[in-house]
């Protein structure tokens, strides 16, 4: 049976409840289903197709927030499974890249660090808040949207060295400033508007 | 062209090149954003958080740019 979600309601509506299987939650699982096919092509050298499955996994990210909508089953747990789903995908994505010399290693071991230190503090947070809930952060979301296109330009050899230097300081400043929000700063009541 | 290929190398570049674009034309329409905080407490963490959000984007954006002309050899 499925367990349930509580999802933002009208200021004085009884927050309203919807299963964790829901359709824009089955758009975010899809993603994992590009990775066996990323990792074929990288393994055996088909850029375009690598090119396509991690396109596919990004277009998948943008889609699953529509379907939300469309569907009205926007919920906390959707966005913080959206945002493990990013973890995932993009992380294993980049250990590929590193492990098959598409793309240099010093800055995807540093963005993968960051990343994990960024998921632990995001549990940190989500103990404080005492529920599921995604840490909304302006910086963090420009960040994870170039970690997908840095992955998809790496397939394509697309100034690759350039792209995934600049990506270092910009994930160092991101993390060093969602820190304090996350680890200090008060954390915001349930949403219910 | 290689048997594995799904389309000419040419159109996949061509592909990668206006894909790219797009983003850097989606991280430059922070600038909008950036215009509409105007009147906003800066001090307020929230609005911080976007501000810098919003700085980021645009840096992103001209590497982006920056990175289509190395792929294409313009610079």
């Amino acid at each position: 049976m499925a367990e349930v979600a509580v999802a933002s309601a009208p200021a004085g509506a009884p927050p309203r409840v919807v299963s964790k299987l829901n359709p824009a939650n089955a758009v975010t699982a899809s993603r994992f289903l590009t990775l066996p096919g990323f990792y074929w092509a990288v393994s055996n050298g088909h850029h375009q197709w690598a090119t396509l499955f991690i396109f596919l996994c990004g277009f998948a990210d943008k889609l699953d927030g529509a379907v939300a909508k469309i569907f009205n089953c926007r919920s906390a747990f959707g966005e913080f499974f959206d945002a493990i789903a990013d973890g995932v995908c993009y992380g294993f994505a980049l250990i590929v890249l590193a492990a098959f010399g598409w793309a240099p290693i010093a800055p995807i071991i540093i963005g993968v660090a960051m990343g994990v230190l960024n998921s632990v503090m995001r549990l940190v947070y989500v103990r404080r808040a005492g529920r599921p809930v995604n840490y909304k952060s302006h910086l963090m979301e420009r960040v994870v949207g170039y970690m997908g296109a840095m992955i998809g330009w790496a397939t394509a050899g697309f100034a690759v060295e350039l792209m995934f230097w600049f990506f270092v300081p910009a994930i160092v400043i991101t993390v060093a400033h969602d820190a304090k929000r996350m680890l200090v700063d008060r954390v915001p009541p349930l949403e219910t508007a | 062209m290689s048997e594995h290929d799904l389309v000419s190398p040419s159109t996949y570049r061509g592909f990668v090149t206006v894909l790219s674009l797009l983003l850097a034309a989606w991280a430059f329409y922070d600038i909008v954003k950036w215009r509409r905080l105007k009147g906003q407490d800066r001090q307020d963490p929230l609005v911080q958080d976007k501000l810098r959000g919003y700085v980021l984007g645009l840096a992103m954006g001209c590497v982006t740019v920056l990175g289509v002309l190395r792929y294409n050899g313009v610079v």
